[in-house]
């Protein structure tokens, strides 16, 4: 009984727990319309879309009423997402179920129309939509005044890509559907086989219009049906292409349900968009998604018995299976040449329906300093096709090549936004960065616009490296853009004029006249050595003949003031030997007097009388035999004696 | 003394430029930016080729020579001007990286930068190897008259020794860091191919070798080129699967 209590307990806390979980789960309701302007005639999606709702009840159908506009329900689609996390505490379960009610809106008149809003009941709740505006234009395609802007509304799956409820693309296995029964789609039936039975698979393939304009981006879906009552496997990826156009890969498929003529099906849906190339009529060839069908019933050739036993108790491993092909019907899409008048200059090719934005950063500069220039092409068409905008008025601008990314808004990139980013160098003090305009064709006014966006206020100073490069290249003096930083994803931008720098291939310290130069400089150096040499013996030279002049000349002062005759004679010797020395190039010390004498005077008498004035100063300075003075006489006649003796060896 | 430094200096400004450059015709280099704006890139690219057939030494014209043939998609020769240009002015930044972003799309490592290629992106090779060798002979000139003449200036003989190994750096570094010599004699690989044990196609293949991958030519004979590998291994390549690093004849057969 305990036991009993406690697991009522248990069951009643874990209905709970779920209920607030439901309970938690966000409820919304989206109104989506596949384009805000459409022409008269000219069909327009319009979806709810119930997230997290039970389904609801009492959705208008088969009409909803608005005046200008004819609105029929198409069918209601719903999908489910269930995830089980297995844990100690048991099972918890994430859901999330949405419901899609589609309609078709075929406008019978020109004006701005306003679907509106109701209230319908899911689950016991009240919830209402949101109304909707629609504007329509005249056959002439004239627009009333204080239009919005056209927006074509790339529809978005309810679920992102990749959860669980978009099988993949490879052995796909569909399975009739566990929700409740859905409801049919009003005015739908789908095609027959040749037995009259309603067809167990087929494709379509949905344009989103039916001319277009050479080089603008068309988005197509494709959509292929299997019934939900049997059971389909080995599902590939369909094949999707054809000549005069281009397409887009194939995005992830997404999987809903249908009801067409009271039959469920299961619906996997792939979307792409086609380009075409050229002019004129292009044929869109159907696509083929191949996969097989598994029937119950018995093998083929059995008895018809057996067979409808089987197929009243289907058994495991008693089936048949047929490869089969769902197509796409073939289409044809009339493609028209781009209109020449009012083509902008600037047109790059460009299609679709765009704004600009621009932005500078920063927005202040020192010289040299770049400045970030970012436009930002945000809207839907042709992206790839789509260049950097102009600049105008880019004087005083050192500009680099600009980088763009691309951030898709749906799958298969008909919607983003393209951003370009140029770096500008002021060559000279700037207020304002340059404008920009971009160019593009409008398939639906069917006329060629021009955006332009205004100079962005910035205070960027002149000069610096880079500029001062630019600005001389300007001049053709030398400068060059390469000083610049190159964007790391390209290459650098291209010199705008020739750098005169004067060097060659050949460098100079391989080249022969530097070689030469070297070897006569190292020639040079080395006969350079005996004339050093030589010049300092001269300079040993000339200082040895100054000191014996020097001595020479203090003994000729020494003997003509000397009174004694010691003093006299030792000084008349000093000057015979100081003039021997510099006859010699030798010191006085060194000089040999009697030796020189007779090496150096010829002449005998004179030579007698010099060894006799010697021999005197020898006598009175070893002997002590001095007279008291000396007879002038004899001073005189040795006097004239020293001075011939100078004069004959000078 | 100071007289034969003036002759030493007056001797080297006599040496013949290094340049021989001839003066092209500037229409040319217009017309290839003009050609290069519009999107014609081999228009361009011939607007430049005539310039540089007609003596053209000017590293703008290779780097927009090398822009042009990327922009047509010939890569190898792209590189090989970007290199051009690099040679011819070292500082030139936008050459370097449009070499980098060219050899890292062929998933090719670019050349790093070592001491001796940061200091000639601030002063040419050329100046340097001519300052150079005027120090270290006006250093070493110092020191010979120190030691072979009279006086004893021992303060004169160290500022010699110092100028001689200052100009010795000097050249050494422009030696180190020029790639004019360390790319001399080398050819870039056009097209990824196979080097070979001897001059003919039956022969042992020795290394595969990367498109722009850098080799250093040894010798010549008939259309083939004897190289140097990187790793040390010399091999036999077909001569047309070689273009030059600089313009210029590659070496006769030993």
């Amino acid at each position: 009984m305990t036991a009993m209590t406690n697991l009522q307990r248990r069951l009643t806390l874990w209905a709970a727990l779920l209920l607030l979980g439901a309970s938690s789960a966000v409820a919304e309701v989206a109104t989506i319309l596949s384009s805000n302007t459409a022409r008269v005639g000219e069909p327009v999606m319009l979806i709810y879309r119930f997230v997290n709702t039970e389904q609801p009840r009492d959705m208008p159908r088969p009409t909803i009423a608005a005046p200008g506009l004819d609105i029929r329900f198409n069918g209601v689609s719903s999908q489910s997402r269930q995830s089980f996390v297995f844990g100690g505490r048991g099972t918890q379960r994430d859901a999330a179920t949405v419901y899609e009610f589609r309609y078709t809106v075929i406008p019978n008149q020109p004006g701005r129309f306003t679907i509106p809003g109701f209230a319908v009941s899911a689950g016991g709740r009240q919830i209402r939509t949101q109304p909707a505006q629609l504007t329509v234009t005249g056959p002439g395609g004239a627009m009333p005044p204080a239009q919005p802007p056209p927006v074509r509304q790339v529809i978005p799956p309810p679920f992102s890509p990749g959860q669980p409820q978009q099988m993949p693309p490879q052995q796909q296995r569909v399975r009739p559907p566990s929700q409740a029964p859905q409801q049919p789609a009003q005015g739908r039936t789908p095609p027959l086989t040749p037995d009259g039975e309603p067809a167990p698979y087929f494709g379509e393939i949905i344009i989103g219009s039916r001319s277009a304009y050479a080089g603008e981006v068309v988005p197509v879906e494709l959509r292929f049906h299997y019934r939900a009552d049997i059971a389909f496997d080995n599902l590939q990826p369909p094949s999707f292409g054809g000549d005069g156009f281009t397409a887009a890969p194939l995005t992830e498929p997404e999987q809903t349900e249908q009801i067409v003529g009271d039959i469920p099906y299961n619906v996997v849906t792939f979307r792409s968009a086609i380009t075409p190339v050229k002019p004129g009529e292009i044929e869109i060839p159907p696509a083929v998604m191949e996969g097989r069908m598994v029937s119950q019933g018995a093998m083929p050739g059995m008895d018809p018995f057996f067979d409808q036993f089987f197929r009243n108790f289907p058994m495991p491993g008693i089936g048949r299976a047929e490869n089969i092909q769902a197509r796409t019907e073939p289409r044809t899409l009339q493609v028209q040449a781009l209109p020449r008048e009012g083509r902008p200059a600037d047109f790059s090719g460009a299609i679709g329906q765009f704004s600009l934005e621009a932005a500078a950063s920063p927005k202040q500069a020192a010289s040299g300093e770049p400045v970030n220039l970012t436009l930002t092409v945000e809207g839907r068409g042709n992206f790839q096709a789509i260049s950097a905008p102009v600049l105008t008025n880019e004087d005083g601008w050192r500009v680099y090549t600009p980088k763009d990314t691309f951030t898709a808004a749906d799958a298969i990139g008909y919607g983003g936004t393209k951003t370009f980013e140029i770096s500008m160098v002021a060559r000279r003090d700037q207020t304002a960065t340059p404008g920009a305009e971009f160019s593009y064709f409008d398939p639906q006014k069917k006329k060629y616009f021009t955006l332009k966006a205004d100079p962005q206020s910035v205070t960027a100073a002149g000069g610096g490296a880079g500029a001062d490069a630019a600005t001389t290249a300007q001049a053709g003096t030398g400068g060059e853009a390469a000083s610049a930083p190159a964007a790391p994803n390209d290459i650098a931008a291209p010199a705008a004029a020739l750098a005169g720098i004067k060097q060659g291939f050949g460098p100079r310290l391989l080249e022969p006249s530097f070689h030469w130069f070297n070897l006569a400089v190292l020639t040079a150096l080395i006969l350079s050595i005996p004339y050093l040499l030589w010049q300092r013996r001269r300079a040993r030279k000339s200082a040895l003949t100054a000191e014996t002049e020097a001595v020479l000349h203090e003994a000729k002062s020494a003997y003509r003031k000397a009174s004694a005759p010691a003093d006299f004679y030792a000084a008349a010797a000093q000057f015979v030997q100081a003039r021997l020395a510099l006859l010699d190039g030798k010191p006085v010390a060194l000089v040999d007097t009697g030796e020189a004498l007779a090496r150096r005077v010829p002449d005998a008498a004179e030579r007698r009388e010099l060894q006799s004035l010697l021999a005197r100063r020898d006598e009175l300075k070893y002997g002590g035999s001095a007279a008291d003075a000396l007879d002038p006489a004899e001073r005189r006649r040795l006097a004239a004696l020293l001075d011939k003796f100078a004069s004959n060896h000078a | 003394m100071l007289k034969f430094i003036l002759l030493l200096a007056l001797f080297a400004s006599a040496l013949p430029g290094v340049a021989q450059e001839a003066e092209a015709p500037p229409d040319n280099f217009e017309e290839g930016l003009r050609a290069y704006a519009e999107g014609d890139y081999d228009t361009a690219r011939r607007a430049y080729e005539k310039l540089v057939a007609a003596g053209s030494l000017d590293p703008a014209v290779f780097l927009n020579l090398g822009h042009a043939d990327y922009r047509a998609g010939r890569v190898v020769p792209a590189a090989i001007n970007y290199r051009r240009a690099l040679a011819l002015d070292p500082s030139n930044t936008a050459a370097r990286s449009s070499l980098e972003h060219v050899l890292g799309e062929l998933g090719v490592p670019a050349p790093g930068l070592g001491f001796a290629e940061i200091v000639g992106q601030y002063i040419s090779f050329d100046l340097l190897v001519l300052l150079g060798s005027l120090l270290f002979w006006a250093g070493l000139l110092l020191v010979v008259f120190v030691l072979f003449s009279a006086g004893r200036r021992r303060g004169l003989a160290f500022l010699g020794v110092l100028l001689a190994l200052l100009g010795a750096t000097a050249v050494a570094v422009s030696w180190a860091g020029d790639s004019r010599i360390a790319l001399a004699r080398t050819a870039m690989v056009t097209e990824t191919t196979e080097a070979l044990s001897a001059p003919s196609a039956n022969s042992q293949k020795m290394a595969d070798l990367a498109k722009t991958q850098v080799v250093r030519i040894i010798a010549t004979r008939d259309d083939w080129s004897l190289v140097r590998l990187p790793v040390g291994v010399d091999g036999w390549v077909k001569t047309d699967k070689l273009e030059p690093v600089f313009p210029g004849a590659l070496p006769e057969a030993p």
